[in-house]
């Protein structure tokens, strides 16, 4: 197999060889262009516009003043053209004379639509949103920061871009988020979680908790583990593009199949002097006062004693806490932006803190007119103080709600939880320590103007050391008193490397249409991860606190590696003004592929479809038709392809050895192959711009663990077995509703519905039939209704949603034998996925200084089996069971009822709720007020987040998930994520 | 040197690394052994599956206490909870029968691999030709314990009925004493022995077992050993000063003393002494549920004592269950008598009839026996479940419709054409 790979690398070499030969050198005479950008209506500076010479490559960008410099233009006749997120773009012409500084001021009007905006589409360079045919949703990140506090990555992306699902699900101050796109397609055995690049470079996004092996219980935290993505620092992001889907992320190959998320770190402006900016906020996160325990003060425990109530006793508040300051600007030939920032963060429910430091230096060197470097390096310190939570014997949360209040006693004020006290829980010490470094060289060279080269290298290594300590002296099950060490340590390194050579051709062999792009390139990563885990158990007394100290020790090792090579060629045609094709394919090895696979090829093409303005209606100001259709994989498990035996413990520490994975040398990635078509539409001179795409995806080729009968002597192997079809629809409405030099009202709606099926379960499945029952809406018990035949493969149904959730249900309640009966089968009883979802994002702007902001998002079609609930009731715990019990414990008969109910089935719940989300008010200090200071825009902000939600899930949170996962989960045991509120200062100087 | 030449260096070495890495994309596990890393490693071999064998044992001592009348549901686990009120989930069982018949599997690939490195006639008089044998025998007759249809060669195989499968584990059994014998091995001739005893006894044929039974030495026990990883299931996950997800069953409560700071013992069926085969531990603690008192097992007392699979203390039950089976009732009891006496009880009178005969014997195997994982099969064996859990007049736990036997495992009917996919017959017998 690994021939072909050779032949690839040699092509590569010689097309490198090819340009380079080509390069020449240009100088000539040179002015300078300079001028202010303003909003039309209210005069407000504008920051970040970008500014280009038509047909040069001569560009840059406004300072937050609105100012831009231009300089060392080559003289001559010129447009300049004005493009920024949210206005319309506008063009000017400027004449450039020899010595000479042009004056060109732009008034921008508002535009909820810009297709003039230049969108990264992946791998093959930046291009005009107009020339794509896929939807390339973008967050401009300052336009957040600047009028409200963002403190984790995932909030940015939160109920801003539908088809995004990026929300909290814990109350664990740097626990996990959950971050999927446009639903999910998969049997989960690929991550659902889209691959995350900064400034070019594929980096870390583990999140799921390990060390499982040998510690006591539940790896380190129980729940949800920290999630690398909240290494970030939002104040260091530019802006984030999601590429939504394989239609969109192609050129990615064999991990984009969850899509891509590209973050653009700042970088400075050229000829602009240094610019500071400092944040700082102070605030509190405080959980919901929601715990269904509030009537267990009513009751006693067998000595008189009066139970906590975790609402009163639990939730604490917990500061937060951050300082940000940064610098950035430039000189002719090189610019930079430099920022550190410190955030400290305590949970509600104690102990649980997070403090991370962020050092970032963005440099970018033109050395001559067609060659540039860039360089970016970013180092995270990221310290968290782990809440012991979710499915978890040693949780705190955990142990205080599954606590019985007719067992309180003055040593075990909730009552007893899981048999460990909480004030032992809490004495439970789990931190995680993470080193991150991020960087890459990049190295723009430009030999001709329509010729350029881009190569990029670049490598996140991050570093987790994870300790957890059980003090000795102190209970805990499984454990006793003998108290117990856990380290682990986890080292990841992604390094990536690209090449990218890009040439705009025009009018070639005379034939107007033959005008447009080519790209071809490269792109090679090396992942590669190691874990290890040392254990000690049993001490002598407190005082040593070291594994070595331990009388017993176990210590434990993995590793994973994978390569990839991809190739890619693309070529965008020009047909027209307004009619764009693009076409293009990507081949890919990677070391996960069977042996007997070898390469992947993924190809794509999109056109998009400007119409005319002067053939649309007068309301229309701009319509443009875009579709697409294209492919992406996921690549297997690194060494799903291997017929291997593992290591074993046995006898009296005896090396054994048993069976592992069966192997799969026929293996082939998880390819989804998607189709994408869409409008973007301008109303009312662009004041209200609409974004309305529909998709149709279906993953083939699933990756499936297929189990074997047993007397095969194995347990199964990964196969790719199986069809899924993912459809969904988006839109988003983005409007300016008022629009007054002294009050503005910008609106945006988003829209998402998703749905999936099992489409094909492939030649392995058998004839089967599923169990239809319905349900009498008056009594809510379940009736057989009759069989569905259709196609079964270990458990999988045909026809079936990925998010279906079976159970037994109840079918009837004999209040003489006090019982309820069960359903004879299983059956598919709810969706656990949500259907409808949306989001509404207001800003008002009033007089120029204040403006308040907010969110709220909803979502419905999602149920849950009420886990938390059964056991919460089952333990005496909760106030549904409180409410109908005798002051001596004992139960009336809606009690009897309610606790066999649950005993039976975890009860199924409705996820469906509204959240409001976010609400910020900021107010711009007067430049009269801060110009004395010696300070330039400075602005104060009160925020809330997660502030409320309104639901009938009989659980605290419907997002909540105890670990965090991006696949499912549900809130097991899980506190929600708390409420934040937050006092902000900005300011430039 | 200018942008240019250095671009021409840049495409040279590229082209060099393409050249020059063609098996870039070759990864390997340090993790795994592969196939041919198991030739050189015949010992290792031999021990993994010995020690996976002996790991299956565990969970049955658990899960057939509860499904017997050994143990009640006491945390908040929900198969737990349905075993204990005979709603059992054959999902939550078919990983562990997953888990029981790949290493079955293995241990005859082993074989293979042993005759193919050692050559047959040295694998035949092998110690890790022993143990490999002696594993296989044992996954054969553990299988039989549990599943009503089982599977006893490499698919495609025919199912057989439980009877039929004992037949078969115990011609493996005598395969494994052969082997052991021509290596030299008593140790694991000697549990061959006994394990071809219990086969023989329970598939009816008692002058067989008997026999075998009586070259078994006193004082032998052969036992599933602990180690640094795993540890005693049992004493994990539901014992006193670890997890309570199970404790004693409610009936066993009133023989067992209330004590703080020691345990104590379950007093005996018959004289209401304490007896020491059964030691337990009840300090008035409430389990994990937050309802239920915690009377806590106490035989196995950390997470490292072994589980005894095969001893000669089983060999004399089977010599006295024989001799019931013959109407000697006289001689049964002398064997009991004999056992009780070795742990401090008084000596119990020829019982008169046959109904106090099997009383007799069935409470000294549950005594002696105690938490081996042989109860649920004594029920299963005598037709006594439903008699049984009926005598308790618990409305969570009637007596009608519990089972007896575990089902087999779904993946094995779903994938083994030769086996029935049919809950009815393969699983599921009811009391």
């Amino acid at each position: 197999m690994s021939n072909r790979y050779c032949i690839s690398g040699v092509i590569a070499a010689l097309v490198l060889a090819l340009s380079v030969a080509g390069a020449t050198n240009l100088a000539a005479q040179t002015g300078a262009v300079t001028g202010l950008v303003t909003d039309a209506t209210t005069g407000q500076p504008l920051n970040d516009a970008a500014i280009t010479l038509v047909d040069t490559e001569e560009t840059g960008l406004t300072a937050t003043n609105g100012r831009y410099l231009l300089n060392s233009v080559p003289v001559g006749v010129y447009t300049v053209k004005v493009v920024i997120l949210g206005y319309a773009t506008q063009e000017k012409e400027v004449t450039v004379t020899p010595g000479s500084t042009q004056q060109v001021d732009f008034q921008l009007e508002i535009s909820a639509i810009n297709l003039d905006e230049i969108v990264a589409t992946g791998v093959a360079g930046a291009v005009e949103r107009r020339k794509v045919g896929v939807s390339l949703p973008s967050v401009k990140v300052e336009d957040l920061t600047e009028t409200m506090p963002i403190d984790n990555f995932s909030q940015i992306l939160e109920g801003r871009i539908p088809g995004v699902r990026s929300i909290g699900t814990n109350g664990s101050i740097g626990g996990g988020r959950q971050l999927r796109i446009r639903g999910i397609d998969t049997f989960g055995y690929t991550s659902v979680r889209p691959v995350v690049y900064i400034d070019g470079v594929r980096v870390d996004t583990q999140k799921a908790e390990w060390g499982y092996m040998g510690t006591t219980c539940c790896g380190f935290s129980g729940g949800a583990s920290e999630d690398r993505l909240g290494d970030l620092n939002p104040e260091e992001i530019d802006r984030i593009e999601v590429l939504k889907g394989p239609a969109a992320a192609t050129l990615f190959g064999s991990e984009a199949a969850a899509g891509v998320i590209q973050v653009f770190t700042k970088r400075g402006r050229s000829n602009t002097p240094s610019s500071f900016t400092l944040n700082t906020s102070v605030g509190m996160n405080r959980i919901r006062a929601n715990l269904p325990t509030k009537l267990r003060p009513n009751f006693r425990g067998p000595d008189g004693f009066v139970p906590w109530e975790p609402n009163e006793t639990l939730i604490e508040n917990g500061l937060v806490n951050s300082y940000d300051l940064s610098a950035s600007g430039g000189g002719e030939d090189v610019t930079y932006f430099v920022s550190t920032g410190l955030s400290y963060e305590e949970g509600s429910i104690k102990p649980n803190d997070a403090t991370r430091g962020n050092i970032r230096v963005n440099l970018n060197w033109t050395a001559s007119e067609n060659l540039s470097l860039g360089l970016t390096s970013g180092y995270v310190r990221n310290k968290i103080l782990a809440l012991q939570t979710g499915n978890n014997w040693l949780g705190i949360y955990t142990n205080a709600m599954l606590s019985n209040p007719f067992n309180a006693t003055e040593e075990e004020p909730y009552g007893g939880g899981l048999d460990v006290n909480v004030a032992n829980s809490q004495a439970i010490t789990t931190h995680s320590d993470a080193d991150r470094w991020t960087g890459s060289v990049s190295l723009n060279y430009t030999p001709m103007p329509n010729f350029s080269h881009r190569f990029t290298f670049g490598l996140d290594a991050v570093t987790d050391q994870k300790t957890r300590h059980l003090p000795w002296g102190r209970y805990y099950t499984y454990l006793g008193e003998r108290g117990e060490r856990n380290i682990g340590y986890r080292s990841a390194r992604k390094f990536t490397s690209d090449f990218l050579s890009s040439y705009d051709y025009d009018n070639m062999f005379g034939m107007d249409f033959l005008t447009g792009s080519i790209s071809f390139g490269g792109q090679g990563y090396w992942d590669v991860e190691s874990r290890s885990m040392a254990i000690g158990k049993g001490y002598a007394a407190a005082g040593v606190t070291t594994v070595t100290g331990a009388a017993e020790r176990l210590g434990n090792e993995s590793f994973s590696e994978e390569i990839n090579l991809g190739f890619f060629l693309q070529n965008r045609f020009d047909l027209s003004d307004d009619l764009f094709l693009n076409v293009a394919v990507r081949a890919d090895g990677n070391s996960a592929f069977g042996d007997n696979y070898g390469f992947q090829v993924y190809p794509k093409a999109d056109v998009a479809y400007n119409i005319p303005q002067s053939v649309l209606p007068e309301m229309v100001s701009s319509l443009k038709f875009r579709a697409a259709v294209g492919m992406a994989g996921k690549a297997p498990g690194p060494f799903a392809k291997f017929q291997t035996f593992f290591p074993i413990v046995v006898l009296d520490d005896k090396p054994g050895v048993a069976p592992a994975g069966a192997g799969n040398q026929d293996i082939e990635p998880e390819n989804k192959r998607e189709v994408e078509t869409g409008l973007d539409i301008g109303l009312m001179n662009n004041r209200i711009g609409m974004e309305l795409t529909y998709y149709d995806a279906r993953t083939i080729n699933a990756l499936f663990y297929l189990p074997k009968a047993p007397s095969t002597g194995t347990y199964g192997r990964t196969e790719n077995c199986c069809i899924w079809l993912n459809r969904g629809f988006e839109a988003a409405v983005t409007g300016s509703v008022i629009e007054s030099p002294s009050f503005r009202w910008n609106m945006n709606l988003t829209y998402e519905w998703n749905y999936n099926r099992l489409h094909d379960l492939g030649e392995a499945a058998v004839d089967d039939s599923v169990p239809m029952y319905t349900e009498d809406p008056e009594t809510g018990f379940w009736e057989f209704s009759h069989w569905r035949y259709t196609r079964q493969l270990s458990g999988w149904f045909e026809g079936e949603s990925i998010g279906n959730l079976w159970s037994r249900y109840i079918t009837s309640w004999d209040p003489e034998a006090r019982a309820h009966t069960l359903t004879d089968h299983y059956f598919n009883i709810g969706l656990r996925f949500p259907t409808h979802m949306g989001s509404v994002n207001s800003t008002f702007q009033i007089m120029n200084d204040l403006v308040v902001r907010f969110q709220v998002r909803g979502e419905t079609g999602a149920h849950m089996q009420n886990a938390d609930r059964a056991y919460g009731i089952r333990q005496y715990g909760y106030d549904e069971l409180l409410a109908e019990a005798n002051p001596d414990g004992t139960l009336n008969q809606v009690g009897d009822s309610i606790l066999d109910f649950h005993r039976l089935v975890w009860a199924l719940d409705s996820r469906a709720h509204i959240r409001l989300q976010e609400v910020s008010m900021a107010y711009t200090v007067p430049e009269s007020i801060s110009g004395r200071l010696g300070l330039q825009r400075t602005t104060v902000m009160l925020s809330g987040y997660n502030l409320h939600w309104w639901d009938d899930c009989n659980c605290q949170d419907p997002n909540a998930s105890y670990s965090a996962s991006d696949f499912d989960g549900f809130p097991f045991l899980s506190p929600s994520q708390p409420r934040k509120f937050q006092l902000s200062v900005r300011t430039r100087f | 040197m200018n942008w240019i030449k250095k671009g021409k260096v840049l495409s040279v070495a590229l082209l060099t690394v393409s050249l020059g890495a063609c098996d870039l994309l070759t990864v390997n596990d340090p993790g795994r052994y592969t196939g041919p890393d198991l030739d050189g490693a015949l010992q290792a071999v031999a021990d993994g599956v010995e020690g996976r064998s002996q790991l299956y044992v565990q969970y049955f001592s658990v899960y057939t206490a509860l499904m017997a009348d050994e143990y009640q549901h006491t945390g908040t686990w929900s198969g737990f909870d349905a075993m204990d009120h005979g709603t059992s989930l054959k999902e939550w069982y078919t990983f562990f029968n997953h888990y029981h018949t790949n290493g079955r599997v293995f241990s005859e690939q082993s074989w293979d691999r042993f005759e193919r490195v050692l050559g047959a006639a040295e694998a035949a008089s092998s110690s890790v030709g022993a143990q490999v044998k002696l594993a296989r025998a044992t996954y054969t007759l553990l299988s039989v314990w549990h599943n009503c249809e089982s599977v006893t060669e490499p698919a495609p195989s025919p199912s057989l009925p439980d009877t039929e499968v004992r037949k078969v584990a115990a011609q493996q059994f005598s395969d494994a004493i052969s082997v052991a014998q021509a290596a030299g091995t008593p140790f694991y001739q000697n549990a061959a022995r006994a394990g071809r005893a219990i086969a023989l006894y329970q598939s009816g044929d008692y002058a067989g077992a008997v026999a075998e039974a009586s070259q078994v030495p006193d004082g032998f026990s052969y036992d599933q050993i602990f180690n640094q990883v795993y540890r005693n299931y049992v004493v994990v996950i539901t014992t006193k000063g670890h997890n309570e997800a199970a404790g004693l069953m409610h009936w066993l409560w009133p023989r067992i003393d209330q004590t703080e700071d020691t345990h104590t013992y379950i007093r005996d069926w018959a004289t209401n002494e304490h007896d020491m085969r059964m030691p337990a531990w009840f300090d008035g603690e409430i389990a994990t549920d937050n309802i239920t008192p915690h009377y806590s097992q106490y035989k196995y007392q950390t997470d490292m004592d072994p589980i005894a699979i095969y001893h000669s203390d089983h060999m004399k039950l089977i010599d006295a269950e024989a001799m019931v089976m013959n109407g000697d009732y006289a001689g049964a009891t002398a064997v009991l008598n004999g056992l009780r006496a070795a742990v401090g009880l008084a000596a119990l009178d020829v019982p008169d009839n046959e109904e106090m005969m099997m009383e007799a014997l069935l409470n000294e195997r549950f005594a002696e026996l105690f938490m081996e994982g042989w109860r649920w099969a004594d029920l299963h064996r005598f037709g006594l479940m439903r008699e049984r859990f009926d005598s308790f007049n618990d409305p969570e736990r009637p007596g009608a419709g519990r089972p007896t036997q575990w089902a087999g495992s779904s993946s094995e009917t779903r994938y083994n054409d030769m086996v029935e996919d049919d809950d009815a017959l393969r699983c599921w017998p009811r009391a």
